[in-house]
C-alpha cells in the first residue's frame, strides 16, 4: 500500500516564525539572524558590533549554542539583555525555540535583535525564525569555496560578513573568488570584509547596520 | 531533519495503522547541499527499534529551477549561477530548489 504523505518538514516551523515575525514588527525592532561555521568568530562579531553601537541602539541578543552558556556570558558582561538557549546537540534554532525565548527580553525596549545561530552552515539556512534579515559569515581560514559548496545559506541571505581578514596574508584564501561565486549564487548580497582582531572593516559594517536598524524603526512613524 | 522525518513518518504509521514500512520517498532540494549518504545513515539510526527499521530510504533530487522576471524564461540552475541564459539579468524568482518532504511511503 502506498500512503501519500507530501508533509514539507519545514513547513511547521514556517508557521511559528511567522508569528514571531508579526512580533517584532509590533515591537518595531529590526531582527537578524546570525549564522556560520563553527568559530568563524560571530560571538566575536557580536562582542564587537556592541561595543560600537552600544550608546546608539539598544541591541538584545539571543546565544543558540549546543550545550554551553560560554558565549552567552560573553555578551553579558556588556550589561545588554540577552538570553540563551541550548539545542542539546541540535544542529540549529527553530522558531519555536525563538519563541520560547522571547518573553525572556523587553522587547518593546529593543531597537536590534541580533540571534546568533548554531555553529553550521547547513540546517540553519533553512529554518526560518521570524527575521528580517540573515547575515552569513566566512572567515579566510575556511577556504574560499564554502560559497559553491554551500549555496543555499549563501542564496539565503542578505549580508555576507568576511572575517579574520586580518588572516588573509597566511591563507591561501581568495576573496575574489570567494566574493564572485557569492555574488553569482546572489547578486544582491551585501558584502563586508572585517577582522574582530584589528577592527578593520567595522566602521563600515556598523555605519550600514545603523542605518538599517533606524529604517525599520521609521517605517512605523508614518 | 531526519529527526523531523521520524516525526511525520511516525504519525502517519499511528494514523493508517501501518504493520511494517517498506520504502520512503523524500523529496530534496538541490540547494539543500544534502549529502543522500549521510541522511540515509541518520535514517537508519533513528530508525532502529521502529516500524521502520529496515526500510528503504529514496532521496530524489529536486533541481532549481527559475523564473526570470524580466524575460519570462524559465530555466534550471546550473552550477548555482543565478542568472537567466536569455538576457542575463538577476531579477529571478525561484520556483524549486528549496524544499525538503516526505512524499510517500510504502506500506503493510
Ligand atoms: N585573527 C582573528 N581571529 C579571530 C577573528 N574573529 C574571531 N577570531 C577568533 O576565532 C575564534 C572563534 O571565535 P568566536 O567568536 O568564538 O566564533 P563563533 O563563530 O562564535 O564560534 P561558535 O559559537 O563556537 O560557533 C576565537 O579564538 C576568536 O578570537 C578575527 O577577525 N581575526
Ligand atoms: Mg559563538
Ligand atoms: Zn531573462
Amino acid at each position: 500500500m502506498e500512503i501519500k504523505v507530501l508533509s514539507n518538514i519545514l513547513k511547521a516551523n514556517q508557521a511559528i516564525a511567522a508569528e514571531n515575525q508579526q512580533l517584532f514588527q509590533k515591537n518595531q525592532l529590526l531582527a537578524l539572524n546570525l549564522i556560520s561555521s563553527p568559530g568563524s568568530g560571530k560571538t566575536s562579531i557580536l562582542e564587537k558590533t556592541i561595543e560600537l553601537l552600544n550608546s546608539t541602539i539598544r541591541l538584545g541578543i539571543i546565544e543558540g549554542d549546543l550545550q554551553t552558556s560560554k558565549d552567552a556570558e560573553r555578551i553579558n558582561v556588556f550589561g545588554i539583555p540577552v538570553v540563551q538557549i541550548n539545542t542539546e546537540g541540535g544542529c540549529h534554532l527553530d522558531a519555536n525555540m525563538i519563541k520560547m525565548a522571547l518573553p525572556g527580553l523587553p522587547l518593546p525596549e529593543m531597537d536590534c535583535l541580533i540571534i546568533e545561530n548554531v555553529g553550521n552552515l547547513v540546517c540553519p539556512a533553512s529554518y526560518f525564525l521570524g527575521e528580517d534579515s540573515k547575515i552569513v559569515v566566512l572567515s579566510v581560514t575556511e577556504g574560499d569555496d564554502k560559497p559553491s559548496k554551500y549555496p543555499i545559506i549563501f542564496r539565503e541571505s542578505q549580508i555576507l560578513l568576511i572575517n579574520k581578514i586580518d588572516l588573509l596574508p597566511f591563507t591561501n584564501f581568495n576573496l575574489d573568488i570567494a566574493k564572485e561565486d557569492a555574488l553569482q549564487i546572489n547578486p544582491d548580497l551585501k558584502i563586508f570584509e572585517i577582522s574582530c582582531k584589528n577592527g578593520q572593516g567595522f566602521e563600515d559594517w556598523t555605519t550600514w547596520l545603523a542605518k538599517k536598524v533606524n529604517k525599520k524603526n521609521d517605517s512605523f512613524h508614518y | 531533519m531526519m529527526q523531523e522525518v521520524i516525526k511525520i513518518l511516525e504519525e502517519q504509521v499511528k494514523t493508517n495503522k501501518v504493520k511494517k514500512v517498506h520504502k520512503v520517498n523524500l523529496k530534496v532540494g538541490k540547494l539543500m547541499s544534502v549529502v543522500p549518504s549521510s541522511l540515509i545513515f541518520c535514517f537508519e539510526i533513528l530508525a532502529k527499534d521502529t516500524l521502520m527499521e529496515g526500510a528503504t530510504l529514496d532521496i530524489e533530487e529536486v533541481p532549481v529551477k527559475c523564473l526570470c522576471q524580466d524575460c519570462g524564461t524559465e530555466f534550471i540552475v546550473e552550477s548555482f549561477i543565478f542568472l537567466c541564459p536569455q538576457c542575463r539579468g538577476t531579477n529571478l524568482k525561484q520556483l524549486s530548489g528549496n524544499e525538503f518532504m516526505v512524499h510517500n511511503m510504502e506500506v503493510d
